[in-house]
């Protein structure tokens, strides 16, 4: 990062910013957030980066992963204000052709009464081994609906009891015997397979359904 | 362990409160991960009705369950997917409770009828995939 004017100083509390790349169109181009926190007197901010485009929100693909969580604003003006003494936390994103390679995000702060005092700020960064946050989905498998049935016991007569309940008394060591029966809705050529069964065992009412037995685990830790 | 789909990154499994929670009650709560490997099988699995097949199913059956026949169980399923075969069907038969931790007598022992009922509950995912 670097300061354009040697003359004019706005002290800051709080400068920083981050450059991601968001997506990469079909047609080559590419579309980059621009994360900036600022925090310090009042000011007004321009942000600009040269031979980029600022995109509005209606042009951006929906992406979990571009989500903030907390309050930063999601900005579609080149132009924004800061108060004083609240930190300022804004994404924009930015719209450029392929082959980039060098990207700079200019900053031109603006204080005082009659926004005498003048401040640049550029952040430069190479992006040309940025990979893209956000691809489209790449499907090859089509997974379809399907129906499971359920039998408890053995036997004839336990399998052809339809339809059966989600649940269901048995009794003795047969009782432990569960049959799934799954099929898809659809005519199809399809393949089935499954996981490991979990299994949970209560012999006091509520018991098992008390708390949450079983979350999701998708890369990450469960609650 | 997790119980995860093949080649799915997508997967399921207790959640470290329960099982903390289930733990520390083994009088009255255990869990247990059932997978189809032959260390312990209890878990069989129909995809086709040959004869071949049927045969090791109703094995499996009378060897787990100590029963003489399986009462037309694995015949039946196979009518049922005969019936369906346009949709891929699938069987899969799961013995519950076969390897649980019975130590404590207040878990249901099969001959004493004092003790309490047990509930079970299983998850169980299943991907159709075309």
């Amino acid at each position: 990062m670097f300061s354009s004017d040697e003359l004019q100083y706005i002290p800051l509390e709080q400068f920083d910013n981050d450059l991601i790349l968001a997506h990469c169109l079909l047609g080559g181009d590419r579309i980059f957030q621009l994360h900036t926190r600022a925090r310090g007197p009042a000011l007004s901010m321009h942000t600009r980066i040269p031979n980029m485009q600022l995109v509005t929100l209606m042009d951006l693909l929906a992406c979990d992963r571009l989500l903030f969580g907390d309050t930063t604003l999601v900005s579609e003006s080149s132009i924004l204000a800061v108060l004083p003494g609240q930190q300022l936390s804004v994404v924009s994103y930015w719209r450029v052709v392929a082959g980039v390679e060098i990207v700079k995000a200019l900053y031109t702060l603006l204080a005082g009464s009659d926004h005498a005092l003048v401040m640049d700020i550029g952040a430069v960064r190479n992006v040309l081994a940025l990979v893209a946050q956000c691809t489209p989905p790449v499907l090859s498998i089509v997974y379809q609906a399907g129906v499971v049935q359920v039998a408890f016991g053995m036997g004839r007569d336990e399998v052809h009891m339809t339809p059966v309940p989600p649940e269901a008394p048995t009794q003795g060591e047969l009782g432990t015997l569960v049959t799934f029966l799954v099929q898809s809705t659809r005519a199809v050529n399809a393949s089935v397979s499954f996981s490991t069964v979990l299994a949970a065992y209560g012999n006091s009412p509520g018991t098992i359904t008390a708390g949450r037995p079983v979350g999701l685990h998708n890369g990450g830790l469960l609650e | 362990m997790v119980a995860c789909l093949n080649d799915a990154l997508i997967c399921w499994d207790f959640t470290p409160g329960f099982k903390t929670w289930c733990l520390l009650r083994l009088a009255e709560c255990q869990y247990e991960y059932i997978r189809n490997s032959t260390q312990h099988s209890n878990m069989r699995i129909l995809l086709s009705c040959s004869t071949d097949a049927k045969h090791e199913a109703r094995l499996w059956l009378e060897t787990l369950f100590g029963v003489v026949h399986d009462g037309g169980h694995v015949e039946a399923l196979c009518d049922s997917m005969a019936d369906n075969a346009a949709y891929t069907p699938a069987a899969v038969m799961v013995n519950t409770m076969k390897f649980l931790y019975r130590g404590n007598r207040l878990w249901k022992i099969y001959q004493n009828f004092l003790a309490l009922d047990t509930k079970t509950f299983l998850w169980m995912d299943f991907s159709i995939v075309s």
